[in-house]
Parts: C-alpha cells; sequence; structure tokens
C-alpha cells in the first residue's frame, strides 16, 4: 500500500494538481524536486518551444525573480531616503549598516568601497536560498549553474581588487610567491599554478558548497512532501499531511548561513589579495 | 546525472551577467542612497551632539556668571539700603536738631516780645497814673476845696484809672 502510495505521489500529474508535491520525473532522475509553476506549465504543455526554453532557463528565470524583487524594494525605499528613516527604510538601513559593519570588520575602513558587492551577493544568495519556501518558486541557488555564475563573477571581482590595489607586477609576485632568494626564484613553475590553482579553487569550493547544500535542503522538503501526500492518500485526506513543516526553521537558518558563509568568505578572499596596510 | 550536475556553460555566464546588472542597479538605487544617508545621519549626530554639549557648557558657564552677578547685585542692594539707612538716620537726627533749635529760637523770641509788651504796658501804666494824678491835681487846685474834698475827688480819679485798666487787659 505504502508503495503505491509513494508511485502516485511521485507522479507528474499528482504534482500538478498538489502544486508543490515532490517530483521525481521531471528531470529523469530517482533524485525527488518540488515542483515549481514552470515545471508545471511544462508539464501541461511539453509541446511548446516556448515553454521548453523557458523550462531550459528556469533557473535564471527564477534568479531574475529575486532580482527584479530587490531592484524593486530598492526603487521603492531605498531610492530617495529620508534623514528621519520611516516604515520598510529602519529595515532596509538595519540591514545595510549590519552588512557594512561586517565588512568593515574584516577589511577595515576601507573595506566600506566593497560593501556593495558584498551585501547584493548576500541578500541575493539569501532570497534565493528562500525562495524555495514560496510554493511554485525555486531556489536557483540549487544548481551548480547559478553558484558558478556568482563564483565567476567572485573569482573575477576579487581577482581586479588584487590587481588595482596592489600593482600588476606586484600581483604577478604574490602569484608567484613573493619570490626573494634562489629557491623562491626556482619555485615559480610550480608555485604559481598553485597559487593561480589556489585562486580559482577558492571561490569554485564556495559554489560547490552553496549549491549541494540549497540543494540538499531541496531535496528533503520534497522528500517531506511526497511523504506528507503519501500519508495523506493512505489516510484518505483531501490534501497531504504537512510534514514540511517541521524541517522549515532548519532551512531558514542553514540558507541564511550558507548566504552569510559565501559572502563573508568573499570577503575574505578580497582581505587576502588586498595589501595588509589597506586593512589594518 | 542529478540536476544540479547539469552544467551549461552560457547559464553559467548568464547568471553572472545578471547578478552583474543586479549589483549596479542596487549599487546605484540602494547601497549608495542609503550608506551616503547613513554617513550624513552620523555626521548630523555628531554635529548635534557637539553643539549639545558645547551649548551646555555655554549654559553652564552663563548660569555661574548670572549667580555671581545676583550675588554682586544682592550684596549691592544690602550695601545700599544700609547706606540709606544710616543716611536718613542722620537726616532725622540733623531735622530734630534743627526743629530744636527753631523751637528755642521760637520761645525766646516769644519770651522778648512779652517783655517788650510788658515794659510797655508799664510805661504806658506810669504815664497815664502821673496824667490822672496831675489831672487830680489841677482839679484840687481849682476848686481849692477841703481836704474831704480833695480826698474823693482823689479816689474818684484813682477808680477811674482802674477802670481804664481793666478795659486795657481785657
Amino acid at each position: 500500500m505504502i508503495a503505491e502510495a509513494l508511485e502516485r505521489a511521485s507522479h507528474p500529474v499528482e504534482q500538478a494538481t498538489a502544486h508543490a508535491a515532490a517530483s521525481a520525473g521531471s528531470h529523469g532522475t530517482e533524485i525527488p524536486e518540488l515542483a515549481n509553476w514552470i515545471s508545471l506549465i511544462n508539464h501541461r504543455l511539453a509541446d511548446s518551444a516556448f515553454v521548453a526554453w523557458l523550462h531550459h532557463w528556469e533557473d535564471l528565470a527564477f534568479s531574475l525573480l529575486v532580482g527584479l524583487m530587490l531592484c524593486a524594494i530598492s526603487w521603492l525605499y531605498a531610492r530617495k531616503p529620508s534623514m528621519v528613516p520611516r516604515g520598510p527604510q529602519n529595515l532596509l538601513e538595519l540591514l545595510v549598516e549590519s552588512i557594512d559593519q561586517s565588512v568593515q570588520g574584516i577589511l577595515g575602513k576601507a573595506g566600506r568601497r566593497y560593501t556593495p558587492f558584498i551585501g547584493t551577493l548576500f541578500l541575493y544568495i539569501l532570497l534565493m536560498n528562500l525562495s524555495v519556501l514560496i510554493p511554485g518558486m525555486k531556489s536557483a541557488t540549487s544548481r551548480l549553474n547559478t553558484t558558478l555564475g556568482l563564483a565567476l563573477v567572485v573569482f573575477c571581482h576579487v581577482q581586479w581588487i588584487g590587481i588595482k590595489s596592489r600593482g600588476f607586477l606586484k600581483y604577478l609576485d604574490h602569484l608567484a610567491g613573493s619570490p626573494r632568494d634562489a629557491v623562491g626564484w626556482t619555485l615559480i613553475p610550480l608555485m604559481f599554478p598553485i597559487h593561480l590553482l589556489g585562486e580559482i579553487v577558492k571561490p569554485m569550493s564556495l559554489s560547490l558548497r552553496l549549491g549541494f547544500n540549497v540543494f540538499a535542503e531541496d531535496v528533503l522538503l520534497a522528500v517531506l512532501v511526497g511523504l506528507g501526500l503519501s500519508a495523506g492518500l493512505l489516510l484518505h485526506l483531501p490534501v497531504g499531511l504537512p510534514l514540511q513543516t517541521f524541517v522549515v526553521p532548519l532551512v531558514l537558518i542553514f540558507s541564511t548561513v550558507q548566504a552569510l558563509v559565501f559572502s563573508l568568505l568573499s570577503t575574505i578572499y578580497i582581505a587576502l589579495l588586498l595589501p595588509h596596510e589597506a586593512h589594518h | 546525472m542529478p540536476p544540479i550536475l547539469q552544467l551549461d556553460v552560457q547559464q553559467i555566464i548568464s547568471q553572472a551577467i545578471s547578478f552583474l546588472i543586479l549589483l549596479w542597479v542596487l549599487k546605484r538605487f540602494a547601497w549608495r542612497p542609503l550608506l551616503s544617508m547613513l554617513d550624513q545621519r552620523r555626521e548630523r549626530i555628531d554635529q548635534d551632539l557637539a553643539q549639545a554639549a558645547a551649548k551646555k557648557e555655554e549654559l553652564t558657564r552663563l548660569e555661574e556668571d548670572y549667580r555671581k552677578r545676583l550675588a554682586a547685585i544682592d550684596q549691592e542692594a544690602r550695601l545700599k539700603i544700609q547706606e540709606a539707612v544710616q543716611e536718613g538716620k542722620q537726616v532725622a537726627m540733623e531735622i530734630q536738631g534743627q526743629a530744636r533749635v527753631a523751637a528755642q529760637n521760637i520761645l525766646a523770641k516769644a519770651q522778648e516780645t512779652v517783655e517788650m509788651e510788658l515794659s510797655k504796658a508799664k510805661v504806658t501804666l506810669r504815664d497815664q497814673v502821673v496824667e490822672m494824678t496831675l489831672e487830680a491835681l489841677e482839679r484840687m487846685l481849682r476848686k481849692k476845696l477841703d481836704a474831704q474834698t480833695d480826698r474823693l475827688l482823689i479816689e474818684a480819679s484813682l477808680e477811674e484809672l482802674e477802670q481804664q485798666q481793666s478795659t486795657k487787659t481785657s
């Protein structure tokens, strides 16, 4: 009976009617995933080329939705802030000041110029992580395409900061392990690739950590939603049991922690490439 | 292959570009205005606090100044009152002395006047007595009568003289 119910719950049609059901067949894999509005449209209109295209780019679509939401909030409440804050401006100022203080705590007073980059990274990742909790939405960060895209930006930005703050020759000197004696110069062919690889691996490790953590959260939610639906079917209930509610607090915590880890480690990478006197 | 591992270079680059666009928009419309507003507010609060401290210090200084001035004014007023009291007493004593002298002068003048009037009255009386005596003698001599008649004439003259005296004094 249970196996039959699980099988029924994992069927795409059941997902479409439940609007938040666990999906196992949408990507042709064994790993269950929550349905979203694009995947539901794709199930309904599988023959449409536009829907297929939209489904292919759904991660970008969901990240753009989050980005548009951030832009709208900025436009409405932060574009012309008043000297006496009212309403949402209070919350935004609290957020901005907290992020600014965190960045300045790591990079010193000169770190103020990197606050927008780190802050945007944090808010963007946080909202993408949390968007899975909204029915029909999907965490774009549960795909490595998204996290690697962010890692690419972080890598380029950090290297650019290194070149700008140190100068190109000193930047190369840093990558070569700052050779000052014969042994150092001899080891350049070894040290240079290692340092370069290290610089590439740093943001890549961030993206893998973030992507797999969020993916695991989404899978956990999907499994619990599937179990809830199965239990509902077994008990002949009109709706599934909301078993995923118990892990929502965990999702909230992990999403915040992952966004913090990504943004704070990016800040530390910037600090490592800045000249020492710049952040002391 | 799990969906998370389905890598697509186009999507990676698209995600990077979308983040850069978002970064530009937020930097332009959120981070710069909010951070500059926070800085402005911090500066303004610092300035206001410094101004408040300066004003408080000035207020304390003015209060101290006014307290000193009030104390000086109080002291001056007390001294002036004491001086006025002393002056008043002195003026009163002078007025009393002058009044006493004036009273003595008036009394002396009155006594002098009384004495003068008295001496005038005495002289007048003596002249009248003399005149009457002479008149009585004249009558006596004119009649050449007896001693009884002379006596009666003299007494009649004296009575007449007393009557005149009493009318004058009344």
